[in-house]
């Protein structure tokens, strides 16, 4: 009984630490850092068009900017949010500077929270993502570098059969963590919990909806979450991941 | 590769280096960070961290290669410095690729060609970098409220974080599935041979305690998943 009670007198004390200091000062270097690259990112626009004189009129930045905006609006403003249930904050500030959320990033927490049973709301499944997310920006990284130097060394030694082989990467990886997600909660419930996803694809293909074409990954992550909120609501805050 | 690209790339360079170079340092504080917590609260032994940075780089490796021929198409239009910097940060390739695409559209040249010149270059470095960086901004705005929200909402004790994120992955994955899955029959036959080839893994490692092989657990499926659409698409054409 007094064994129960430390553990439990030691969970909490690891949880307000976690939900205090430590995330304060994720978001205080996570915020720094947007500001940072943001910043870098822009400079060699400024130094080419100021210094260098490489110059276009300022029209052409305004047309390039709206046809962007026009097009991006919706990406911008519901993405971020489709991926942080999933990777939380020191993983999503590691993953929106590096890039390659979906692909890298989220795979990585996934396989990571598999093995070692953990969800992405506890301090011990934070802990390993941001372990994890960083590894995989220097791994993607390295890797990005040797291609970018050695790409067409590479292309032209691989046999064509391997290259084509590498289209099926996405694919691949979808199977994978759909595998992760059946391991932890089972063939029927994934499927049940598929069933919006599964909506939502038919009516853009049908054109019912055609209009969310563009947002349909995000309007099928927001539809889902809210089914989930309905029936955790109806169900007096019950409803668990079944 | 033309000769303005080419000046543009041997500018780009030094910034490319800067950012990249900013991007590891990030990662390395917040690796460093999570690490002290862990050791301070013993969440972790050292060799479960050990095993979960092996096994983190070796999910790594995988979904890094999907990127090969888009970043590969992408050096041959912009070069591979602007190509490094613009897939290393803030974006990914074929995003990147899209948004060059539809600034050289706007100003009427041709990606890479030759009307694309340092200024319409500069102009498409602007609108790369003005496609990711609103990303940025929200986080920046949103990320800190989100989680106060989520901490809120884990300390009830019936909270609704759990299926928040099982809800989140489920609405991901199944979109995803979809939409990869009928673009033809290889693809198909590369998430179901993925996914079951995974599930074989999964079950082998937890019946049979190899928690080594558990590390190889997205490389095994990736690369079965590879195989198997490779011989459908050489069979169905």
């Amino acid at each position: 009984m007094t064994q129960e009670k430390n553990i439990r007198a030691d969970q909490r004390e690891i949880e307000e630490a976690f939900t205090g200091d430590y995330t304060k000062k994720v978001h205080i270097v996570g915020r720094f850092s947007i500001v940072i690259v943001l910043v870098l990112s822009f400079l060699p626009v400024l130094y080419m068009h100021f210094i260098k004189g490489y110059q276009m009129p300022i029209d052409k930045y305004l047309n390039v900017a709206f046809a962007i905006t026009a097009l991006c609006i919706g990406f911008w403003l519901t993405e971020p949010f489709t991926w942080f249930p999933i990777l939380g904050s020191a993983a999503m500030y590691m993953g929106y500077i590096a890039g390659n959320v979906k692909n890298i990033r989220v795979p990585v927490a996934r396989q990571l929270r598999s093995k070692y049973g953990l969800s992405a709301a506890e301090p011990k499944g934070q802990i390993i993502t941001t372990v994890g997310v960083a590894i995989s920006v220097y791994v993607n990284l390295i890797i990005l570098t040797v291609i970018v130097v050695f790409g067409s060394f590479l292309v032209s030694v691989l046999p064509p059969i391997v290259i084509e082989a590498f289209t099926y990467v996405i694919p691949s990886l979808i199977g994978a963590l759909l595998a992760f997600r059946i391991s932890e909660s089972g063939w029927i419930v994934t499927l049940k919990w598929s069933v919006p996803a599964i909506i939502i694809f038919a009516l853009m293909k049908t054109g019912t909806i055609g209009f969310l074409v563009d947002f349909g990954m995000s309007t099928s992550i927001g539809i889902t979450i809210l089914i989930g909120y309905i029936i955790y609501r109806t169900q007096g805050g019950k409803a668990k991941e079944e | 590769m033309t000769q303005a690209v080419k000046n543009v790339n041997s500018i780009v360079l030094v910034f490319a280096i800067l950012l990249i170079g900013y991007v590891i340092v990030q990662a390395t504080f917040f690796l460093r960070h999570a690490l002290k917590f862990n050791e301070k609260y013993k969440l972790f032994s050292k060799e479960e961290i050990k095993d979960a940075v092996q096994a983190s780089a070796i999910s790594s490796i995988g979904p890094s290669f999907s990127i090969v021929v888009i970043v590969l198409a992408m050096i041959s239009l912009i070069g591979p410095a602007v190509t490094w910097m613009r897939s290393g940060v803030l974006g990914s390739a074929d995003y990147e690729l899209w948004i060059a695409d539809i600034v050289s559209t706007q100003l009427g040249v041709t990606l890479g060609g030759e009307g694309f010149t340092e200024a319409a270059f500069t102009v498409a470095i602007f609108g790369m970098v003005l496609a990711s960086a609103p990303f940025m901004v929200n986080c920046l705005i949103t990320l800190k409220p989100l989680d106060k929200a989520m901490m809120k909402a884990a300390k009830k004790k019936n909270s609704f974080i759990p299926l928040l994120g099982m809800t989140a992955e489920l609405g991901m994955m199944g979109y995803w599935a979809l939409e990869n899955g009928t673009k033809g029959a290889s693809s198909t036959a590369a998430i179901a041979a993925s996914l079951l080839t995974a599930m074989a893994v999964v079950t082998w490692c937890q019946k049979g305690g190899h928690t080594k092989l558990s590390n190889w657990i997205l490389a095994i499926a990736l690369i079965a998943g590879m195989i198997v659409a490779t011989i459908v698409q050489s069979i169905v054409g």
